[in-house]
């Protein structure tokens, strides 16, 4: 286990790096933006009262030194958890996020977890039983997947289970307080089942496809000259390593799922960050815009490091690389 | 030492064996007979293609899923009971009693047959813990046995390493460890020093003749390589096109060879003490098509010996003791 | 002899195309509704963008066979001209991406080096940062409009081709070929354009197909949202937008079901094309 502990740490400080950059690059955004770039900072109730100097202000917090400074000053505020205010509405950005980010991730939580258990569940099934009635079904399933508009999913399934069934509620989100986890989750099911379909199918397909290359490896012979019962034989020899691709797909399409949540977050009416970013994106509010984008690249970044170390728990030629 | 005895321990007869490629049937294993006696190693050589490989495969059916076994039997003798393997179903428990408990198998490629996300010790224990009752630790220290009798130094610590750890000869080593850890009858060893070095392959054969000594393990031993039979082989099946041509013991087959095919196959290698004097020969032509055999022997197209009788089916002719061939022309040319 | 030789491959390769029935389906249906989007006028008799708010909300009839829209707008009309800007957007984005990315890895795959290094660390940035959030920023930026979008669809969507094509670089440059090439005297540029390039032509050709399926869900996405095109020019996704309010969703499914098929399907067949594309053009991919 010494050795996945140190593959974890070095995968790790690697993503410093990374962090930083993308720091810089949205520093360099806000800088591009029309109007003072850093005025944002500014608290309103400060920009509304009517002795204040705007100049004045700007020296004193030294917006007004060269970029550098700028740049480590505005760094120091975010590492505070100093975020700025909306241009629009003039509230706290940290406020707008820590509302509307446990909503999303949440949602992007609940969409991965539910589309790689069944995923990887039908992959393997298709797999197992080819050119069965679960294996076509499993492949129409998996054109439609990656065919049909995903808010047409979500528009389908609001008419169906919402609307005609009546099952579940059309839209919205009950936030945390002293409901129960199944009063919540009965507007969970819907949007992230939605939001996980194209994955489902994507991961199911690419299951099947790496399954069936496993299952006729040398390796699984082995196994099967040993005596070992079928189920082991799939189950521990070629499961395991058939996992392995399907979790780097999982790494291609994590950024897709994240981009999703704005338009499924739209369709089911969930308030989260999807829906902040679109109104700061209509209402031209640079500010919101690229902390979201900001915390995206965060997300984007903390997942591929999670998968990595899944690989490297799954793939010990990984972890000795 | 245990006696190279008469005893019979597998029997091969009349095997088909069939692959589905798109909608055509091709026939790769095409009514092969042989035997396997107790304590002796049998050597099935052929080119690339000639079915040797389906047939070492058809006996435990390790076959692909497009495969499978059309006609014949494989019989196992044990304790005076015979078991029809060819009868079982594939993947039945009671052949899965026989796989890697009496009957084990290794495979040409050491790198692939090795499942690169477990460690070796895992992988070797898998084997007995599935045929014995006995425990994690027992199995462990057997396991380490094993590596130990089979020359890997510290065995006991490399147990914990996974297959890129090992070098290639390391790791056929570790195939051989997995399957003789039951101490099985039989160990069918499919062309296992093809993918090694030259000087790791005869490390490897050495051992292969140690461990049978040492248990006395019966030997299939499938090759392409003539030199490696005659060095390790009591009986030899000279295999084309899915038949076997010449069947018979060492000495038989290759001071007195009858069928053109393995007289030919003995000219283009060289053999210590058998053909210092002459050149070394290749042979004409290749191997047809499986899917357009000529009719009679398929040799023919290649055989100097060829006449118009050839395009019938051979006879197979005995030749005293277990030496048999099939040819029309097994009395000439030598 | 050469020339022979070159189109009894593309003889073959045709052959095996029309003997590839995904990719015949596929053909077929993306056919078909190019068809219908050339010929929209013959089709219908209505304007697309004709308000008549005499006849708003009006579910399908003869007359309207697929009903009206809030405005009176006739929707099969709009469906039939929407298709032709969003089959051009999504085409002409799949185009322009691939160009920047075959010129990138062009350059990065012949000369590797630092250049190579960089452009590889930029292409990974664009590929694992969301592209829907990237586009939303850059729309921030350059404003709506159907060229605007064509333009970041292309630079957020070059990085696969770019990938693909530096990839076969890499591997073509070890090739004896190119090296036969070199001992010729044969200078850089030509063996990298008139030697190299060609052959990365039959994949970008898959990756075309694929992207300009991948452009139309974006492009409808994006409108859907309000993002997209501006929403007085139909577009298959401007169309669809109406069902984001739950009352039209429940009363009026001829607003959405016809777009939205429409979508999936033109999606469906442009995807089964370029599968079989790669089918035949590809083999050991």
């Amino acid at each position: 286990m010494r050795d996945v502990f140190k593959y974890f740490t070095f995968r790790f400080l690697s993503i410093i790096p990374m962090l930083l950059l993308v720091i810089v690059i949205i520093f360099a955004g806000l800088q591009l933006t029309p109007g003072d770039p850093l005025a944002y900072m500014i608290p309103p109730e400060q920009l509304g009262s009517a002795d204040f100097d705007i100049e004045a202000y700007k020296k004193a917090m030294g917006l007004d030194a060269p970029v550098y400074i700028q740049f480590f000053q505005w760094f120091g505020d975010l590492l505070q958890g100093e975020l700025g205010f909306s241009l629009v509405d003039g509230s706290a950005i940290s406020k707008m996020l820590a509302n509307r980010l446990p909503a999303t991730l949440e949602l992007a939580f609940a969409a991965l977890a539910v589309s790689s258990v069944l995923g990887i569940l039908l992959g393997l099934v298709s797999s197992i039983r080819q050119n069965s009635a679960v294996d076509y079904g499993n492949t129409a399933l998996g054109v439609l997947g990656i065919s049909v508009p995903e808010f047409f999913v979500g528009i389908i399934a609001i008419q169906v289970f919402a609307i005609t069934l009546g099952w579940l509620p059309v839209s919205g989100r009950i936030g945390y307080g002293d409901v129960t986890f199944f009063d919540r989750i009965d507007y969970l099911v819907m949007p992230a089942l939605v939001l996980g379909f194209s994955l489902t199918a994507a991961l199911m397909r690419y299951t099947r496809g790496t399954m069936l290359d496993v299952l006729g490896k040398d390796y699984v012979k082995t196994a099967r000259s040993k005596g070992l019962p079928e189920w082991k034989v799939i189950t521990k020899h070629a499961f395991r390593n058939a996992l392995m691709p399907v979790v780097l797909l999982l790494v291609f399409r994590l950024p897709l799922l994240i981009g999703g949540t704005v338009i499924i977050e739209s369709v089911f009416g969930w308030p989260g960050m999807g829906g902040m970013l679109l109104d700061a994106v209509s209402a031209k509010d640079y500010p919101v815009v690229m902390i979201c984008t900001m915390l995206v690249a965060f997300m984007v970044l903390l997942a591929s490091f999670l998968v990595d170390l899944l690989t490297a728990l799954l793939d010990p030629r990984v972890r000795f690389e | 030492m245990v006696a190279k005895t008469d005893e019979l321990l597998l029997k091969v007869d009349e095997l088909h064996t069939e692959f589905t490629v798109g909608k055509r049937r091709v026939q790769a294993v095409n009514g092969v007979s042989f035997e396997v006696r107790r304590g002796r190693t049998l050597g099935i050589v052929g080119e690339s293609g000639c079915g040797k490989s389906a047939t070492a495969h058809s006996i435990l059916q390790l076959l692909p899923k497009h495969g499978g076994i059309a006609g014949g039997s494989v019989t196992y003798y044990k304790d005076g009971k015979d078991i029809a393997l060819s009868a079982l179903p594939r993947n039945s428990s009671q052949l899965r009693a026989i796989r890697g408990k009496e009957i084990s198998m290794i495979f040409q490629d050491p790198m692939a047959s090795l499942n690169p996300v477990y460690t070796i010790g895992n992988q070797i224990c898998e084997n007995v813990l599935q045929h014995e009752a006995i425990g994690r630790k027992a199995a462990r220290a057997r396991a380490a046995d094993m590596l130990t009798q089979l020359g890997i130094p510290l065995a006991a610590s490399r147990l914990d390493d996974y297959p890129h750890q090992f070098s290639g000869g390391m790791k056929q080593r570790a195939m051989i460890a997995m399957a003789m850890i039951c101490n099985p009858q039989l160990l069918i060893a499919d062309e296992p020093t093809t993918a090694l070095d030259v000087t790791i392959q005869a490390q490897i054969l050495e051992l292969m003749k140690k461990v049978q000594q040492d248990f006395g393990t019966s030997i299939i031993l499938i090759t392409h390589n003539m030199g490696i039979v005659s060095d390790m082989a009591d009986d030899i099946a000279v295999m084309y096109m899915g038949k076997v041509v010449e069947y018979g013991t060492v000495r038989e087959v290759l001071k007195t060879p009858r069928h053109p095919y393995t007289r030919a196959l003995l000219k283009s290698v060289p053999l210590p003490g058998l053909n210092k004097s002459e050149r070394l020969a290749t042979i004409p032509g290749s191997t047809p098509d499986p899917s357009e055999m000529p009719p009679g022997c398929p040799f023919a197209p290649r055989c100097g010996l060829a006449s118009d009788v050839c395009r019938e089916e051979p006879p197979e002719v005995e030749l005293g003791g277990h030496h048999r061939a099939r040819c029309w022309h097994t009395g000439e040319g030598a | 002899m050469q020339a022979a030789e070159k189109s009894s491959l593309a003889m073959r390769n045709w052959e095996k195309l029309r003997r590839n029935r995904l990719a015949v389906t596929g053909f077929v249906i993306i056919a078909l509704m190019s068809l219908a989007a050339i010929l929209a006028p013959l089709l219908t008799p209505y304007d697309p963008g004709a308000v008549n708010l005499a006849k708003r909300v009006q579910p399908p009839s003869w007359a309207h066979l697929l009903g009206t829209d809030k405005l009176g707008r006739d929707v099969l009309a709009r469906l039939l001209y929407g298709a032709r800007l969003s089959i051009v957007i999504g085409l002409c984005s799949a185009l322009g991406g691939a160009l920047i990315g075959t010129v990138l890895g062009c350059f990065s795959g012949y000369f590797g080096g630092w250049f190579d290094k960089v452009m590889l660390r930029v292409s990974e940035l664009f590929m694992t940062f969301p592209q829907i959030i990237l586009i939303l920023i850059l729309v921030v930026f350059f404003g709506q409009g159907v060229f605007n979008l064509i333009f970041i669809f292309a630079i957020t969507g070059w990085s696969g081709t770019y990938r693909l094509v530096r990839a076969r670089f890499f591997s073509l440059r070890q090739e004896s070929y190119v090296e036969a090439c070199r001992a010729f005297g044969i200078g850089e540029a030509s063996i990298m354009f008139k030697h190299i390039l060609p052959n990365t032509l039959s994949p970008v050709i898959v990756s075309i197909t694929l992207m300009t399926a991948g452009f139309i869900l974006a492009e409808s996405g994006l409108s859907f949202l309000g993002l997209g095109v501006p929403s007085g020019i139909p577009t298959w996704g401007n169309i669809i937008n109406a069902a984001k309010a739950i009352d039209v969703i429940q009363n009026n499914p001829w607003l959405w079901i016809p777009p939205g098929v429409t979508i999936s399907l033109f999606v469906l067949g442009t995807n089964f094309f370029g599968d079989g594309l790669r089918d035949v053009l590809d083999p050991n991919q």
